[in-house]
Order: structure tokens, then C-alpha cells, then sequence
């Protein structure tokens, strides 16, 4: 297979992205709802920042209140993953597809890459734009770019994105749908950010959840805590991200292989 | 005419013989272990707090099972219709009786089956986590038994907001995410907005309606006017979905 077959199978999963009611629909969701959130926890903060305890004020973070909304955002970068994979399996259109790209990693490959870059470029736009928004909202409370952790959290937010949909696209491919994808990963990474990583009898085992590292690219976990903190850092964090997705993808990539379509 | 009793009993059966059944059941078991651990969790907290500043917690000993059956139930609710969209026997189903017949009868056997899921978990967990905290002072523990029954009501409840979206949308992706957004990322994206809005609009969503039927000392609404929004939930979307399988094309 020569470079520019591999781009003309990029092309064609591109395309199925941007034509497709409900990825089209999930990529301005992501973008709304991080800004929109960002705006709304920031203004929450500053309104209520006066009546806050004082500890709670001295240890305020505004990084927290910048990329929260993005915990709930990344619902949408976690659809279009699991969408792009599993509505091939729903509609059948997996037959047509493995008949046009007989090669089936090439197939995958492609569609992996359309989505990492679908989601990657709506991120770009969105983080920065969220951090702007939040700061705006925040005021005095705010941060700037020039604190080395704003830019580790700006970095770390534009790389959990796309990486986190990866993993829900490998996710949906290795149970050959959609539904079931969205039906495991919904709950955990929900039930994860909403505090289940902080219950110290099982915090040693699903910190390192994916969803858990992407809270300490962004920087919402709290540094030293017993409870909010975790035990690594922005370093090991997009390793740790890294290996679920690249997990994810291969156990994908073994069920896409051998599965009768 | 094929008779309503028939036309349960052939839900039912598709409902206990495919795979989804005997995964919600062991989610349904895994949320009471789970509710416990957090029960725990609270109760190591508040030993280590002096006894004239006890630890508020928003978990009662049901708080995990909460956040996890009504999922369950909702998802259960949507595969009942969807899947049968995805694998075509909808045609066959609807040949075998009118549209509303069969929507009634898969809404009995989800409603029942969400019945039984908040049966077997809710007094578990919550006799659980009450024998586990013992006489520990933990502020907002242990719940109400009208919350309890209020609880278990929003269980089946959520199993009838996934047929009814289910129905209207067609697609167990799409009736999926609509759900969870429901029962998750509504809530905390009001509890993000600022001011009063967070708590109105927090005040109407599901899964804060249960505390409030109980009378909760920070409801927003009476225990009536609670209740009947939750009914609310399960006839609208009931509705939406009823009237949409009416109209269209199979």
C-alpha cells in the first residue's frame, strides 16, 4: 500500500466524520459545552468567592475552575469515538468498508487517524478559548499563560481530548458496538471524576483510570492531598493515558481482526 | 388480535433471554458492594474528626447505588426497543400486535424489572451502610423511608425514560448518551451555573428529585410537587416515544 492509498482511506473516514448527523452534532457539543462551563464555573467562583472558607480560598486553584467543564466536555470526545467505530458495526456499513479496504488495519489506521484528528483540531480551538473564557469569568481570581502549570494544563487539556476519544474508539471497536462502549465508559469515567477516585480504599487502583490521569494533565487534582491528590504527575499521566489508549486500540485492532462481518 | 397477556409474556421473554439481562443484574449486585466501600469510606473520615465537628456527607448509604442502578435500569429501558431496531425483528414485533400494545407491554416488563433491581438493591445498601456506620454522627447520612421509596420509584422511572427515548430516537448510541446525559451531565452541568439557576434548574433533575419527595432540609421543592415531576419524566418521554412509533415507519 503506497502513502497516498493510505491518505485516500484517510480521506474517506474523514469524510464519514463530517457527514454523519451525529459526530457533526458531537464536535460543536464538546466545544459548547467546555467554553459554556468554563464561563459558568468561573463566574460561580468569583460570585461566591467572598463566602468561601478561608482555607478553601487560600488553597483556591484556578486551574480547577478553568477545565472542569471539560470533565463533563469530554462526554462528546468520547461519543464521536465510540460513534465512528461502532455505528459501522450497527448499520452494517463495516461490510462495505472491509470490501473497499480489504487490509483491515489500513481501514483502522485511517479511521483512528480521522478521529484523533477530528477531535484534536476541535480542542485547539476549544481549550484555548475555555481558558480565555474562564479567566475573563474568574477576574481577579484568574491565572495567566505565563504560570508554567496554565500552560502544562493548556497542553495536557488539547492532548486528553483526542487521546480519551482514541481509547473510546478502540473501546467500541473491540466490543463491536457503540451502545455497549458507551454504556462501560459513560458510567466509569462519570462515576470516576465524581469522586470514586478519592475513596482512599480504592483510590490505589483507579487513580490510574483514564479518565483520572487526564484530571492530572489538567491539573484538577489537588498536589499533596491525601484524598484529591495523586500519587503522580503530569509526566506519568500522559504515559499512563497513553498505554490505555494504545491498550484499547490493540484489543480493538485483535477483535476488528478476526471478526466475522 | 394477538391477547395483552400474550404480548407481555413475549416481552418478557425477549427481555430475560438476551445478553443485556444478566450484565444489569450483576451491575445491580456490584452497586450494593460498591455502596458499601463509599459507606465505609465515610465512615474512616469521620473517625478521624473530633466529635464536635462531624464530617458532613452528601452519601447516604444508598448514595453509590444512586448513582449507578437508575443507569442500569435507563440503559435496560433503551436496549428493550433499540436493539430491536438494530436487529430488524421490530418488523416481526410489530406484525404480531398493534404499536401501543407492544409499546405497553415492554413498558410493564421494564418497569417491573426496574422494580426488581431497586428491590434488591436499595434495602441491601442501605441496612448495609447503616449497620457499617453505626452510631458514628455523620451530618446528612441515612435516608428517609419515604426517600427510599422515592428512590426506588426513580429506579423504574429511569427504566421507563429509556424506552420512551429509546422509541424516539431509535438508536441505542444516541437513547444512551441521551440518558446518561440525563442522569449525569445535567446535574453537574447545573451544578456549575451560577447563583440561584443552579439550583432551580438542579432542583428538577432526576436524580435530585428523590431527596426532595423525602423532604429533604435543602429541597427547593415540596414533596408533592417532586414526585410529580418525576412522574413527569417517565409519561413524557413515554409519550414522545409512543406518539413517534405511531407516526413512523418501522
Amino acid at each position: 500500500m503506497t502513502g497516498g492509498a493510505f491518505a485516500a482511506v484517510t480521506a474517506a473516514e474523514w469524510l464519514k466524520i463530517r457527514s454523519v448527523r451525529s459526530t457533526v452534532w458531537a464536535l460543536p457539543v464538546l466545544f459548547v459545552l467546555g467554553v459554556g462551563l468554563a464561563y459558568a464555573v468561573g463566574y460561580s467562583f468569583r460570585d461566591g468567592f467572598a463566602d468561601m472558607p478561608r482555607e478553601q480560598r487560600e488553597t483556591f486553584d484556578p486551574l480547577f475552575a478553568t477545565f472542569y467543564g471539560l470533565t463533563i466536555a469530554q462526554l462528546a470526545a468520547v461519543v464521536v469515538g465510540a460513534l465512528a467505530a461502532g455505528q459501522e458495526f450497527s448499520t452494517s456499513t463495516i461490510r462495505t468498508s472491509f470490501a473497499a479496504t480489504p487490509r483491515r488495519v489500513v481501514f483502522y489506521g485511517a479511521k483512528t487517524l480521522a478521529v484523533a484528528g477530528a477531535v484534536l483540531a476541535v480542542s485547539l480551538v476549544t481549550v484555548p478559548v475555555a481558558f480565555v473564557t474562564a479567566q475573563a469569568a474568574l477576574g481577579p481570581h484568574g491565572t495567566s499563560l505565563s504560570a508554567a502549570d496554565a500552560r502544562a494544563a493548556v497542553v495536557g487539556a488539547c492532548l486528553y481530548l483526542p487521546l480519551i476519544s482514541v481509547f473510546a474508539l478502540g473501546v467500541a471497536t473491540a466490543l463491536g458496538s457503540a451502545a455497549r462502549a458507551l454504556g462501560v465508559l459513560l458510567p466509569v469515567l462519570f462515576l470516576g471524576s465524581q469522586g470514586l477516585g478519592n475513596m482512599p480504599q480504592i483510590r490505589d487502583v483507579v487513580q490510574y483510570l483514564p479518565d483520572q490521569a487526564g484530571m492530572v494533565l489538567m491539573h484538577l487534582d489537588v498536589d499533596g492531598d491525601p484524598q484529591f491528590g495523586r500519587d503522580y504527575g503530569s509526566w506519568a499521566a500522559s504515559a499512563i493515558l497513553v498505554a490505555w489508549t494504545a491498550f484499547a486500540l490493540v484489543g480493538g485492532y485483535l477483535a476488528l481482526r478476526r471478526r466475522d462481518v | 388480535m394477538t391477547a395483552p397477556a400474550d404480548v407481555v409474556a413475549a416481552e418478557w421473554l425477549k427481555a430475560r433471554s438476551v445478553r443485556s439481562a444478566p450484565y444489569t443484574a450483576a451491575v445491580v449486585v456490584a452497586s450494593v458492594v460498591l455502596s458499601a466501600l463509599w459507606v465505609w469510606n465515610v465512615a474512616t473520615i469521620a473517625d478521624g474528626r473530633p466529635p464536635d465537628d462531624p464530617v458532613t456527607a452528601a452519601a447516604s448509604g444508598v448514595y453509590l447505588v444512586m448513582q449507578i442502578v437508575p443507569l442500569a435500569a435507563g440503559v435496560l429501558g433503551v436496549l428493550t426497543i433499540t436493539s430491536e431496531y438494530a436487529t430488524g425483528t421490530v418488523r416481526a414485533t410489530m406484525a404480531a400486535a398493534s404499536r401501543g400494545r407492544i409499546l405497553g407491554a415492554k413498558a410493564i416488563v421494564v418497569a417491573a424489572a426496574g422494580a426488581v433491581a431497586a428491590v434488591v438493591s436499595l434495602p441491601a445498601a442501605s441496612v448495609l451502610g447503616r449497620a457499617i456506620m453505626g452510631d458514628r454522627r455523620v451530618n446528612g447520612f441515612g435516608e428517609p423511608l419515604s426517600e427510599l421509596l422515592a428512590d426506588g420509584l426513580a429506579v423504574v422511572v429511569a427504566a421507563l425514560l429509556g424506552l420512551g427515548l429509546g422509541a424516539l430516537l431509535r438508536s441505542t448510541a444516541a437513547a444512551v448518551v441521551a440518558v446518561a446525559s440525563l442522569l449525569f451531565v445535567l446535574p453537574g452541568v447545573a451544578g456549575a451555573l451560577p447563583g440561584p439557576w443552579g439550583e432551580r434548574v438542579g432542583a428538577v433533575l432526576l436524580p435530585n428529585l428523590p431527596a426532595q419527595v423525602g423532604g429533604a432540609d435543602d429541597a427547593v421543592l415540596p414533596g408533592a410537587v417532586a414526585l410529580a415531576v418525576m412522574v413527569a419524566y417517565a409519561v413524557v418521554a413515554m409519550a414522545a416515544g409512543g406518539l413517534s412509533l405511531h407516526r413512523r415507519d418501522l
